[in-house]
């Protein structure tokens, strides 16, 4: 049984990487490009772990997190991808309760460690 | 719109006339236009958006099969290596059209910029597999200077290194964004990039510029920073800035002397910098030029000088900050200096005022620490160094001014004969673990010399405090030795200024003001001395390494009290000094400590031209120790612009041995074969050299070397007492009266700057001054 | 004999307004050109560079932020938590309770934990009395720093920022203005990327923020506003900056520099002595002093203006409250340049005095008092019979066409630069604004204007002495 993933970004190029690597990596993905599609979606059904960029439209990695957290009751792992300079924001994250971030730019073989870690907890 | 002339009948005075209907074919141009410009907001907004689509399309297009480079693996079956074969020649198909190339380009630096690791990697190397960088080479050499911009960009971001050679011709551009990215690329593409762009450009460096080349340098793996102090001498204002800004960051403290020039610059902003390098390096032998640039200053830079004062200021700036204080008009300045003056001397605090605003942050949670760390300090200053302050006050004194010594000296005189006599048994007591312990006596003994040194010779009476309070050190220092060896109340007869034993029976530890005051339970007369010792607690001059612990047992073995403080703060990387020294009461033999200091001296004061003095140290000394620090000096010295040096000459600087150098990269067996060479052909440059060898080196190699030696110095006739490590601890006798023994004397003779060490070091310092002020 | 030279100077009049048109024509065809010129090189310039990687350099310099706050109660906490959420390392937010009479301060307290420290003041500072000084016990917000004065109006709130500040640069901005997350970015780029002139100070871009998606104090969705009113402002904002301030930056002849958005360096504006506080254009002042500060130093200098669309603030939809904001502008506008009278033709100052300050004298702050006059001779001479028809006709026309083609203009260079409505029904009615405007938009402004120098001068005349001041109570 494959482990899904949602993987929200809103940059089209890298979540199509990230998304062919986690594939690849045997995991099953849903992308969403934006913060009210990724509500959506966690509405009906929730993934085994979150990956989520800090900034996008609409809801923010923040946001997210604490919509995760709060609102859904949900303990599933999520993991922060944020861009260098940003340290506060993933403070803000990790209080929030984000279990890991990994900081753009991005190695994917490394996402792919860290979220297998994630998984296995 | 107002009456028609015709209507008027002018008689004297007309308006001049002027034409309808231009304004008719104006209307008529204006509507044209307007016309135009409704159909090409909709063209351009078209064209904008198909633009777009395409290019998305293509994205969406060239995505999935980037993908699959990016991740193929070799382990892949034969089936999978063939799709990624055709892949490779579909893409190459792809990428024929022009448009389709730019997207390509666009999407692969796009990624480049997200990804990191090996699919970054691979990422290059696709690019360059496409040959895509033959089209950045293309936009070079067009005329158009965005083209080129973003052509040398695009090698820069995939790094390209061929490029670097075509790149490095645009440093100099006239097109100031062309200019720009070739710095950037340069810099970025190979390490030796910043050497050549700091060492040719012409142009201003705008302060954006350095703030991307220096992200450039800071985000390269394992980069090494060549030695910016090479560029403080550059011609071009802004490298001289930006190079003080590297050598900042990358903490390269090697070039004091060239940075305290710089702060007579013209430029504000490398005053500003070399002000702030200062600070953060801790150069206190500044304090005098900061002083003297102070007047002439700018508001900022005032407050700046202040700043650094505040830090690395010892209590002989308290008068010129107290007449600051009184001179300075500007508010902020004005509660600036009276920051500085509390940093420095906490005592002044004014009663009815409270902190002044820049410093309430940083005073408060710092004090704590301050206190425990300088107490440790000046509690060793009591208990150690003491035959060297003697000298070196003395000498001090006598160069500086004649009126000090009325007080001080006196006192010191007087007691000197006894505490020698005291110090000797102890040398001799504590020889054993001298070598170990020498380091920090030497780093206390240099923060006394250097707050000797500081003093201005415009604060005299303030030189007779600090004097005072070395005296006073050394007097308390006398009283705890008495108290080993005579009885208590000798001490009191002799010196009743000083209270009995309180210092050693409180706990170190522990200490916190009001505690630490009962030590200096002195007369009215002496509240100055009280003040100063205070001072040196709260500042933090002095500790320049971990202090993990301090052993006292030697000291207080008689008192049967242990005490050890911990502290675990660090303040300055000042020297390469080793970590968590241990503080041991113990002493130098003399010879030792005297080039210790003169060498202490010359790190303070000096510049190349010391070069030579310090050579002749390295090689004739026989202390490792001495011959460290020497060594350290040397090269540090030598990365400082070199001036015109006439005490330079040939056969000096080439004084030190030739085998040092090649016996330190050699392996084992070459060092054998090294030493024998030595044994064979060497003089007594070697000496010290084998002698090295000889405390560190291995069994074989030791053996070895300590045939060598005995062979050179029996070839040398030396008639002194041998040399190795444990006869010299055993024969060894400290001479107070400063009777050289006869290496000493005969190094001296080769020197015609004294007839003794004594003068020598005199004379030495005299000239350093002299030097210093200009 | 009497209505001979009656004729004469009626034609006089009619030729120096033919002449005035003619110099507006050619004024505002150079500004379409040379803001042509910037916004090409500009795009090319900035076309291939990564600022955010900047953000944390050990190089950045410090900036403060500085909010005066009256009266802003209801949303002063989402704002400041904006603010303190930028994308950059070296800055603060310094926000000046000017006295205000609501529970601003209380709710900057509550919110975010705030306590009085104690900092020394200048004795001899002119402001008001600062009350206290605020800062966090929560170390998340340790940027931010509260300033809490007696009333002294919005120039006086910002010389306490300015003066308490220790930053290099320091940014005044209205609190209710929302700030792009890079926008402190830009600006440190522009204050550092000349090499060989001082920049002392930095203006940007206001757009226009009504009917725009706001969420967690970030710009979502960009609209057109729903609001008329706000259209019509748009569009003239849109022309304003994009064409005026384009092209006066272009020559480096810049003299205003919006309140809601203007970054100086601090040590100038200091030299300068602040916002003067018996202006209510305060923030076109201090642009004019500093400027002849610098140049009587003799110094190489600029005003660096940035056409990205870094500033969203809500523009008035409220027709009175529009009128009371131009009023104030126009007195503003007076005050200032009578203030700095000595420039007009004052060939020291350069193109400030032969180009900048006449601009603004003839056509900024003349200009609405000629049309409002020329209306009402018009109607007289209708009514006299004395009106040249064909004349009147043709020039207004001209003008007509002129100031649509104008608009026009501004809107191209707004979609090829940013493209940032995105229906063709948005860019459609921007359009059909632009031809309504001179029968609607522009007589209120045009009576905004000289209802606003009426006022002063009329106070000034009769001796009535400084007027009530107002704070800056905002409309909300």
């Amino acid at each position: 049984m494959s482990k899904t993933v949602l993987l929200a970004d809103d940059d089209q190029l890298l979540a199509s990487l990230l998304n062919f690597r986690l594939k690849k990596g045997g995991y099953v993905v849903h992308h969403s490009a934006n913060g009210k599609e990724v509500k959506e979606y966690l509405k009906n059904s929730m993934p085994d772990i979150i990956v989520s960029d800090i900034m996008m439209p609409y809801c923010s990695g923040i946001e997210l997190i604490d919509y995760v957290r709060n609102e859904l009751k949900s303990n599933t792992p999520i993991i922060i991808i944020s861009s260098a300079g940003n340290e506060q924001n993933v403070l803000t994250a990790f209080e929030l309760g984000a279990n890991d971030f990994i900081t753009k730019p991005v190695s994917p073989t490394e996402l792919l460690v860290r979220i297998a870690r994630e998984v296995e907890k | 719109m107002l009456i028609p002339p015709n209507q008027i009948k002018i008689s004297l005075i007309t308006a001049p006339e002027f034409n309808l209907e231009y304004l008719w074919w104006l209307t008529i141009l204006f509507f044209v236009l307007a016309v135009i410009y409704f159909i090409g907001v909709f063209v351009i907004r078209n064209n904008i958006n198909t633009n777009n689509h395409r290019t998305k399309d293509k994205k969406i297009e060239f995505s999935p099969m980037i993908n699959e480079f990016l991740f193929f693996e070799d382990s892949n079956s034969k089936e999978e290596k063939m799709n990624y074969l055709n892949l490779k020649v579909t893409i190459r198909e792809l990428i024929k059209n022009d448009f389709d190339r730019n997207v390509l380009t666009e999407v692969l630096l796009d990624l480049r910029k997200d990804l990191s690791g090996e699919s970054q990697s691979v990422l290059i190397k696709l690019y360059k597999d496409l040959g895509l960088h033959h089209d950045a080479y293309k936009k070079i050499g067009s005329r158009k200077w965005q083209v080129v911009s973003s052509g040398i960009v695009e090698l820069t971001t995939m790094e390209v290194d061929e490029s670097y050679g075509l790149i490095i011709k645009f440093i100099n551009h006239r097109q100031s964004t062309i200019r720009k990215q070739a710095e950037i690329a340069v810099v970025n593409l190979r390490e030796e990039g910043i050497k050549y762009f700091l060492d040719n450009t012409k142009f201003k460096i705008a302060e954006w510029q350095q703030l991307k080349l220096l992200d450039v340098l800071r985000h390269k793996p394992n980069y090494t920073p060549p030695q910016f102090a090479l560029w403080l001498t550059s011609t071009n204002t802004h490298v001289v800035l930006f190079s003080l800004r590297l050598i900042k960051y990358y903490s390269q403290n090697g070039a004091e002397q060239s940075i305290i020039t710089l702060l007579k610059h013209k430029n504000r902003d490398i005053q500003a910098e070399a002000i702030e390098c200062i600070k953060d390096f801790h150069f206190v032998s500044a304090l005098t030029t900061l002083k003297l640039v102070y007047s002439k200053a700018s508001h900022d830079i005032k407050i700046a000088i202040l700043d650094a004062i505040g830090e690395l200021g010892t209590i002989a700036d308290v008068p010129f900050l107290e007449n600051l204080q009184l001179t300075e008009r500007h508010f902020n300045i004005k509660g600036k200096v009276i920051g500085t003056l509390n940093k420095i001397d906490p005592e002044r605090i004014m009663p009815t005022k409270n902190i002044s605003r820049s410093d309430f942050y940083k005073t408060e949670p710092n004090i704590d620490s301050h206190y425990v760390e300088d107490e440790v300090i000046s509690e060793s200053i009591i208990e150690e160094p003491l035959e060297n302050i003697v000298v070196v006050s003395d000498e001090e004194i006598i160069i500086e001014t004649v009126d000090v010594t009325d007080n001080g000296n006196g006192i010191v005189a007087a007691e000197e004969e006894l505490k020698v006599a005291i110090i000797e048994e102890d040398c001799i007591e504590n020889l054993e673990e001298q070598s170990d312990n020498i380091i920090d006596s030497t780093t206390i003994n240099t923060e006394v010399v250097t707050n000797i040194d500081e003093i201005d010779l415009s604060f005299l009476p303030h030189v007779h405090h600090e004097t005072e309070w070395v005296e006073k050190n050394k007097i308390e220092e006398e009283k705890l030795e008495l108290k080993q060896h005579i009885d208590e109340e000798l001490s009191i007869d002799f010196l009743p200024l000083v209270t009995a034993e309180i210092p050693i029976k409180a706990p170190v530890s522990t200490f916190t003001q009001e505690e630490f005051e009962p030590l200096f339970e002195l007369d009215d007369d002496y509240s100055e001395h009280k003040k100063v010792i205070e001072t040196a607690i709260l500042n933090d001059v002095i500790p320049t390494k971990e202090i993990e612990s301090i052993d006292w047992s030697s000291i207080i073995a008689n008192n049967n009290l242990n005490t050890t403080i911990e502290v675990g703060d660090d303040l300055n990387p000042f020297d390469s000094l080793e970590e968590n020294a241990v503080f041991v009461a113990n002493f130098m033999p003399q010879e030792e400590l005297d080039t210790m200091v003169l060498l202490e001296n010359i790190a303070e004061l000096g510049d190349c031209r010391e070069l030579t003095i310090l050579h002749e140290i390295a090689n004739n000394n026989t202390s490792d120790l001495v011959i460290e620090r020497a060594n350290e000096l040397i090269t540090k010295f030598s990365y400082e612009t070199p001036r015109p040096s006439e005490l330079f000459s040939g056969e000096n600087a080439l004084a030190e041995s030739v085998f040092t150098d090649i016996y330190n990269l050699a392996d084992q067996e070459t060092k054998l074969i090294l030493l024998n060479e030595i044994k064979s052909i060497g003089d007594e440059k070697e000496i010290h050299l084998l002698e090295s060898i000889i405390k560190t080196a291995s069994e074989k190699l030791v053996e070895q070397a300590t045939e060598a030696l005995e062979y050179i110095k029996s070839q040398l006739e030396i008639t002194e007492q041998p040399e190795t490590e444990t006869e010299e601890r055993s024969l060894f006798e400290v001479d107070f009266e400063l009777e050289l023994n006869e290496s000493i004397k005969r190094r001296i003779a080769s020197n015609d700057n004294g007839s003794t060490l004594f003068d020598q070091l005199c004379s030495l310092s005299n000239s350093l001054y002299k030097k210093k002020n200009g | 004999m009497d209505s001979e030279l009656f004729g004469v100077v009626l034609e006089y009049i009619n030729f120096v307004f033919f002449v005035f048109t003619m110099i507006l024509f050619t004024l505002f065809s150079l500004m379409a050109y040379f803001s042509t010129r910037n916004s090409i090189h500009y795009r090319n310039k900035n076309s291939f560079t990564d600022i955010s990687k900047i953000m944390a350099s050990p190089l950045a310099p410090t900036i403060t932020i500085i909010a005066p706050a009256y009266n802003e109660g209801l949303t002063i906490v989402e704002n400041i938590r904006s603010l303190l959420s930028l994308q950059y390392v070296n800055y603060d937010v310094m926000v000046v309770n000017d006295g205000s009479k609501d529970d601003t301060l209380q709710k900057l307290i509550d919110s975010y934990d705030l306590e009085k420290i104690d900092v020394e003041m200048d004795p001899d500072w002119k402001s008001k009395t600062v009350r206290g000084i605020y800062k966090s016990k929560n170390r998340a917000f340790e940027k931010l720093t509260v300033v809490d004065k007696m009333n002294g109006g919005k120039s006086d709130a910002l010389n306490a920022g300015v003066s308490l500040s220790t930053s290099k640069y320091v940014g005044c901005i209205d609190v209710d203005c929302l700030l792009q997350p890079d926008a402190l970015l830009h600006v440190v780029k522009s204050f550092f990327q000349r090499s060989k002139k001082r920049v002392i100070a930095v203006g940007g871009v206001i757009r226009v923020a009504n009917s725009c998606i706001i969420q967690g104090g970030k710009l979502e969705e960009i609209r057109l506003p729903t609001n008329w009113l706000a259209r019509f402002q748009l569009l003239e904002y849109t022309r304003s900056f994009i064409l005026g301030r384009m092209a006066w930056g272009r020559i480096d002849s810049l003299l205003i520099i919006s309140g809601a958005f203007g970054f100086f360096e601090r040590e100038i504006a200091l030299a300068v002595g602040g916002y003067d506080t018996d202006t209510v254009g305060e923030d076109m002042e201090i642009v004019f002093k500093m400027r002849r500060y610098m140049h009587d130093r003799k110094e190489p200098y600029t005003i660096e203006y940035i056409p990205d669309p870094l500033c969203w603030t809500e523009v008035p939809e409220d027709l009175k409250i529009l009128v009371n904001q131009r009023d104030r502008w126009a007195r503003g506008n007076l005050e200032t340049l009578f203030k700095h009278k000595d420039m007009l033709f004052n060939s020291k100052y350069g193109r400030l005095g032969l180009l900048s300050y006449p601009y603004w004298f003839f056509y900024e702050w003349l200009s609405p008092l000629l049309e409002f006059f020329g209306f009402f001779t018009i109607l007289l001479f209708a009514y006299l019979g004395i009106l040249n028809w064909e004349f009147f006709f043709m020039i207004t026309l001209a003008i007509f066409l002129f100031s649509i083609m104008i608009s026009f203009y501004a809107i191209l260079w707004d979609v090829y630069s940013y493209n940032q409505y995105r229906k063709t029904k948005d860019i459609l009615i921007l359009m059909g604004l632009a031809i309504l405007e001179p029968f609607i938009f522009h007589p209120i402004v045009v009576y905004a204007a000289v209802r606003g120098n009426y006022k002063k001068l009329f106070k000034i005349k009769s001796g009535w002495g400084s007027q009530v001041r107002k704070g800056f109570a905002k409309a909300s």
